[in-house]
């Protein structure tokens, strides 16, 4: 098998300018404007039209981006967090960048630019000969090899298992890279991407006193320099004219964490932020009435399952049960009503866009309260206790999506009710397995359907459910000998365990951002943000 | 005598730290371990289990506790598990926005609250003075998130007079400083009020009206002095309130101060930045009431301290 892919940088194409869009500009940037001129004591000596015009230039080359995370890291091998991955993106590059056109995920060439395997163990990769880090120092395969083995070796690493299938990097030229797996791994270029997988200079590194130092003001192969970091409150970049994907689109970028959604959409409704991450969908009409902002909502790698306890001690133990509560979720109400339409009713547990999914998880014909009550009936479980644990606002409207779920469940004759965990509460239930009958989570960032026959994340997740056809699977998906037979591999998996209803899927939610009008970014399936991507209206 | 004082200050300072540093490491390492919230999602069991060994959480817990103690005695103060850096420069970093916010909040406080409560005691039982009361009923009655919304809301996204959030410039400290100082000064001006009243009635005052001194002068000079005390006394407590940070203002207008990173530290079980923030804010504490004392002896040097 052979690949080898050479296409060059996406540009997101650039709409004809509309008179609403120079309207806003104006609205947005005289603000900044007198922000500018605010900030010198000399601003009424020096205001002047052409001050003005430059100012309105210069205003207009910063990009704002608001998240409502805090970015904790500059290191990309250590933190777990997409909002700081999405940061990351523009100081550092991934060897392979991964894009998603027409519902499909394909990699494209970024550091390498070409890569082959015959055999899925040996990987070879062709580097560019043109990039050059932030310093100036030329980038080569021993970054690569350093970054890899900087990882493999630093336990304390949050990302430290990311490059776990690599046996040895080889370096077999300045640009030309051979990696090798510790058996057929037809996932490697999943490693290359993605959190963990950013690639930092071996150079400046050892130079540094320790990672420390270096990660305080790191360089990178990215579009834009580090600038400053004020952690909690914004980290700033400035263009890399040097850059090898061409002249950067933005002079500056400024990230900035704002956890409170008003706070958010606010700072967008003003031209504080370009685009504001994680709208919840009653806050949409004021972005969209605003006339100067507007909407991109996007399918992502999320998904909303129940995750059903089935030993013994539960009454969930009983197949019947689980299938009830399958039977009783009206999927597509849940969707319309709570998430305002904004996401996708399913019974599966991968939206499509994953390597791997099972398009026969569909939500059509999957609410049938009568056949749930008889089943109830059946399994003699009318009033029985059940609590379904769920976190809240940590994903979109998830208490609501949850006590939803309570309601269905009261309508077919169950006691269910809710216990809302603190998230930090949640997460120590779950790992000392005392979470109640169910519990609500939105799993994502997963690459490929593969994640689900990991059976260390399984026994994480469900620690209690076993199925030997589902061992095997695990066992055999590796060893698949075409991405055909792999993928069958994978839908059946789904199909076993949403069979056991060990985990119930409820939803595919949708990405929803606040974008101004003054930008275009329809937003990303992996729910990126690189600001190469983002581009002036 | 400030010798002494800042000599019984260190004296209390040194116990009060270690006995504060026990008392969160017993309550951090009760709720247990960090790793559970700190793994990426799709990590399995033996991938938390490398990172608890790798930091070192598996050692039992007196062992944590007298290596967290020796690294401390060395001037090493541990690495934020959070952060994944040293824990000493993620605290001290959010010192100056906190400190900023604190000033800027008692700056309101004091503006408002000082006037209106000398002028409501001078026209007691006046509309003047049930304005002022129901003013200061009204500011403590409205929630910090309910009045910070508004605020971005008016002055933010309507009128665009002031940023909506962030931190960086006067502009920006405006809006969160009102917010604070707001709450503050109901409570400020019904204390200045109550205090005044009271050094008004007493026959120091009546015998400096006797002498023929002018009133602004027995208000201003004699009786604010002596009604400033239980005011000081309750600034003081406010300011160390809001050193340990306001947590619910911080997060309305995304400021970057010790409240967010306490509270981030303790649902992420992030023992090195919990034990750094409170001790930086114990030492706030003991210096925030020194002052007071010193503030106490100027005031009223009949005080000894």
């Amino acid at each position: 098998m052979v690949y080898r892919l050479t296409s060059r940088w996406n540009a997101v194409p650039r709409p004809a300018e509309s008179a609403a869009h120079r309207e806003m500009k104006m609205t947005t940037t005289r603000r900044n404007v007198l922000r500018l001129l605010g900030s010198s004591a000399l601003a009424p000596v020096v205001l002047s039209v052409p001050f003005a015009g430059a100012a309105l230039a210069q205003a207009q080359q910063v990009l704002t981006i608001a998240q409502s995370n805090d970015i904790l890291s500059l290191d990309p091998a250590n933190h777990g967090n997409n909002s700081t991955e999405s940061a990351l993106i523009n100081i550092y590059d991934y060897l392979v960048r991964k894009e998603f056109t027409d519902g499909q995920m394909h990699f494209e060439p970024n550091l390498a630019l070409s890569w082959e395997t015959e055999d899925q163990i040996r990987w070879t990769f062709d580097l560019r000969d043109d990039v050059k880090w932030h310093d100036g120092t030329p980038f080569t395969a021993e970054d690569v090899k350093f970054t890899v083995e900087r990882t493999q070796g630093d336990s304390s690493l949050r990302n430290t298992s990311k490059f776990h299938t690599i046996a040895e990097v080889n370096v077999l030229g300045p640009h030309r890279l051979e990696v090798v797996t510790d058996g057929r791994d037809p996932l490697l270029l999943h490693a290359f991407v993605g959190n963990g997988s950013l690639i930092i200079p071996k150079h400046a590194f050892e130079a540094a006193a320790d990672a420390e130092a270096f990660f305080a003001s790191p360089i990178g192969t990215g579009a834009y320099r580090f600038g400053r970091w004020q952690r909690g409150d914004r980290l700033i970049l400035e263009r890399n004219d040097d850059w090898w994907g061409g002249a950067p689109h933005w002079n500056q970028v400024v990230i900035r964490g704002i956890p409170e959604t008003s706070t958010r959409v606010a700072e967008l409704l003003t031209g504080g932020a370009d685009i504001a991450t994680n709208i919840p969908p009653e806050d949409i009409e004021r972005v969209t009435g605003n006339g100067a902002t507007d909407i991109a909502s996007f399918n992502i790698a999320r998904n909303f399952a129940l995750h059903v306890r089935n030993e013994e001690g539960f009454v969930t133990h009983d197949p019947r049960v689980r299938e009830a509560i399958d039977l009783a979720i009206n999927r597509e109400e849940i969707t319309q009503y709570i998430l305002a339409g904004y996401g996708t009713p399913t019974r599966g547990l991968y939206p499509p866009e994953i390597p791997g999914y099972n398009p026969d998880l569909s939500a059509d014909g999957a609410y049938d309260p009568d056949r749930a009550i008889e089943l109830i009936e059946e399994a003699g479980a009318e009033g029985a206790e059940i609590v379904v644990n769920t976190p809240s606002g940590r994903w979109v409207k998830d208490r609501e999506v949850a006590e939803a779920v309570v309601g269905y469940l009261q309508d077919i004759g169950l006691n269910a009710r809710i216990e809302v965990l603190d998230w930090s509460v949640l997460n120590d239930r779950l790992q000392s397995d005392s979470l109640a009958e169910i519990y609500l989570w939105g799993m994502g960032s997963y690459i490929d359907a593969s994640h689900l026959l990991n059976l260390g994340l399984l026994e994480r997740f469900n620690p209690h459910w076993t199925d030997a056809e589902f061992e095997k699977l695990s066992g055999e998906v590796g060893d698949a000998a075409t991405e055909e037979d792999r993928v069958a591999i994978l839908r059946r998996a789904q199909q076993i365990i949403t069979d056991a209803r060990v985990r119930i899927g409820i939803l595919y939610p949708k990405g929803i951002y606040g974008v101004s009008d003054r930008v275009v970014f329809p937003g990303r399936f992996d729910e990126m943000i690189p600001a190469e991507q983002v581009r002036l209206a | 005598m400030i010798l002494r004082a800042l000599g019984r200050f260190v004296l209390q300072a040194v116990p009060v730290l270690y006995i504060v540093s026990l008392i969160v490491f017993v309550l951090v390492y009760l709720t247990g371990d960090p790793t559970v919230m700190l793994i990426p999602e799709d990590a399995t069991e033996a991938d938390r289990l490398r990172l608890v060994a790798a930091w070192g959480l598996d050692q039992p817990a007196h062992v944590q506790y007298l290596r967290y103690m020796g690294n401390l005695l060395r001037g090493d103060f541990g690495q934020s598990y959070y952060y994944g850096t040293s824990a000493l420069p993620v605290v001290l970093e959010r010192l100056p926005a906190t400190l900023l916010l604190t000033a800027g909040a008692m700056v309101v406080a004091i503006v408002i609250a000082v006037p209106a409560g000398i002028f409501a005691a001078l026209r007691r039982n006046t509309p003047v003075d049930f304005a002022v009361s129901g003013m200061a009923v009204l500011s403590k009655a409205m929630p910090n998130f309910w009045v910070g919304i508004m605020l971005i809301l008016i002055f933010g996204v309507q009128l665009r007079l002031l940023p909506v959030s962030g931190a960086g410039s006067f502009a920006h400290l405006i809006l969160p400083a009102v917010t604070l100082g707001t709450a503050f000064a109901g409570d400020l001006a019904k204390l200045v009020r109550a205090s005044l009243l009271e050094a008004l009635g007493q026959d120091y005052i009546r015998t400096a009206r006797a002498k023929g001194i002018p009133s602004s002068v027995i208000v201003l000079k004699h009786a604010l002095r002596n009604a400033a005390i239980p005011a000081v006394t309750m600034t003081s407590l406010n300011v160390i309130a809001l050193l340990g940070g306001a947590l619910i203002t911080e997060t309305v207008f995304a400021w970057p101060g010790l409240g967010q990173l306490v509270v981030q530290a303790i649902y992420t079980k992030d023992m090195a930045v919990i034990q750094i923030a409170i001790l930086v804010i114990t030492v706030m504490t003991l210096l925030i009431n020194f002052i007071t004392d010193l503030l106490y002896r100027l005031i009223d040097p009949r005080i000894r301290l």
